[in-house]
């Protein structure tokens, strides 16, 4: 019996068996103990979602209220919320958010879709109600090289890409705006230079081609929405 | 050698970060923040003890050929296991951390650890060895983040330390200082304690 074993231990076929048998091993321990906490991670992703949506209309809300949201529902929080809609558009659904204050609507907030230089990039725009100023944006998913292109994910104090299109022009007589990259040390002239992130000059100009060609294909869309009253 | 020294050794004596220059990357773009040196301090500690110990128990039966992807599958599994717990309890941190939790799955502490002990010990001897492995990484990560958040943010683990009168310095925000203060930490350390041994 033990001639067999240690036979079998010399075979060709031993060492593929061994790797079979360990990663079935700690796979399975890991799918069984990530299904255990997908729910939570999956309701701490979605609170992040919506914190990175109010952090651009400078709202705060505090944990406790994020808890009590639910899928498809006004997110109340006394008198400021969020009412979610989803667009149809060519590249598929778009969700949007009308941000309203005090009964007002203060903004919209558009969810878009691109490509960085590693992969997808998804971000959150806010925009005045008239789509003609950009509040803020926040990049809430990238893949992109930490400490270069991944900054593009930082607060406006840290990020000088995002400083320069915060309270920016984005709409003039319903053309978007052209943004033009500038050097991160140089200073802007005008509304549409913005500064580069340095070192990570595709993702910068991903960023930018991603806000244009998602909002050239989401407004025609929102204003016919507009129109229909929603 | 005895529990104690096997620890100490591993901890101390062959420090990773000083003595080995290992596991330098994450050492600097973590130190930003203590909290975040610490959790990944943490993670790794828990990652590199387990996976030290499962490595070791099957060394027996783990075949020549496949032993390092055998070791790199443990040690991923326990990093993922990190990762996932972060997520789920500890989401702003696990977000601040980005791809680094999952990086140290690359850290060379680990496959290090895993090769030059875990395959050649017990499992109990390993699991120490690899704590201690863990904890002089995790020490070297806390002096510089100390450095770091103290002088580029004045805060402690958030707390406000140093008054409204103090001017952060920039670069300790960024990661530069880290190659600075890291390589002032080995020169001090080993010009203190190793050279004099030699």
């Amino acid at each position: 019996m033990a001639q067999e074993k240690k036979l079998f231990r010399e075979t060709a076929i031993y060492p593929i068996f061994f790797m079979v048998l360990i990663t079935i091993l700690f796979v399975g321990f890991l799918s069984f103990f990530y299904n255990m906490q997908k729910a939570r991670i999956d309701d701490n992703q979605q609170i992040l979602y919506y914190r990175q949506i109010l952090e651009i209309f400078n709202d705060k809300i505090t944990e406790v209220d994020f808890y009590q949201l639910q899928d498809d529902e006004v997110l109340a929080n006394s008198d400021k919320y969020l009412i979610p809609y989803k667009l149809e558009s060519e590249k598929g659904e778009r969700n949007y958010f009308k941000v309203i204050d005090n009964g007002t609507v203060v903004g919209y907030c558009f969810d878009i879709i691109g490509a960085g230089l590693w992969g997808t990039m998804k971000a959150v725009v806010g925009f005045e109600p008239n789509l003609e100023t950009l509040i803020d944006f926040n990049v809430y998913e990238q893949v992109e090289t930490p400490g270069l292109g991944g900054r593009i994910a930082e607060p406006a104090e840290k990020l000088n890409l995002r400083s320069d299109l915060k309270g920016n022009t984005f709409l003039t007589d319903g053309e978007i705006t052209n943004y033009k990259l500038i050097s991160e040390s140089s200073t802007s002239e005008s509304n549409n230079e913005i500064r580069q992130i340095t070192g990570a000059t595709i993702t910068s100009n991903s960023f930018l081609k991603m806000l244009n060609q998602e909002m050239s294909m989401i407004i025609p869309h929102f204003n016919e929405e507009m129109a229909k009253g929603e | 050698m005895t529990k104690k020294q096997i620890f100490m050794n591993s901890a101390f004596t062959e420090n990773s970060i000083w003595k080995q220059v290992l596991g330098i990357c994450s050492s600097l773009a973590v130190t930003n923040l203590l909290i975040n040196s610490l959790v990944m301090g943490l993670g790794v500690i828990f990652a590199i003890g387990l996976a030290s110990f499962f490595i070791s128990l099957i060394r027996d039966y783990t075949p020549r050929s496949v032993r390092m992807m055998v070791q790199i599958l443990i040690i991923a599994a326990f990093v993922i296991i990190v990762d996932i717990f972060l997520k789920a309890y500890y989401p702003t941190i696990s977000k601040s951390l980005g791809p680094y939790v999952g990086l140290i799955i690359t850290n060379c502490i680990l496959m290090g650890r895993a090769e030059a002990f875990a395959s050649k010990n017990p499992p109990v001897d390993s699991f120490i060895d690899g704590v201690g492995a863990g904890v002089g990484y995790t020490i070297v990560l806390l002096m510089i983040a100390f450095v770091r958040e103290l002088f580029g943010q004045g805060t402690l683990f958030g707390a406000r330390v140093l008054g409204d009168w103090w001017v952060n310095w920039s670069i300790m925000v960024m990661a530069p200082s880290a190659f600075f203060l890291l390589a002032m930490l080995i020169w001090i350390i080993n010009t203190k304690f190793y050279n004099k041994k030699q």
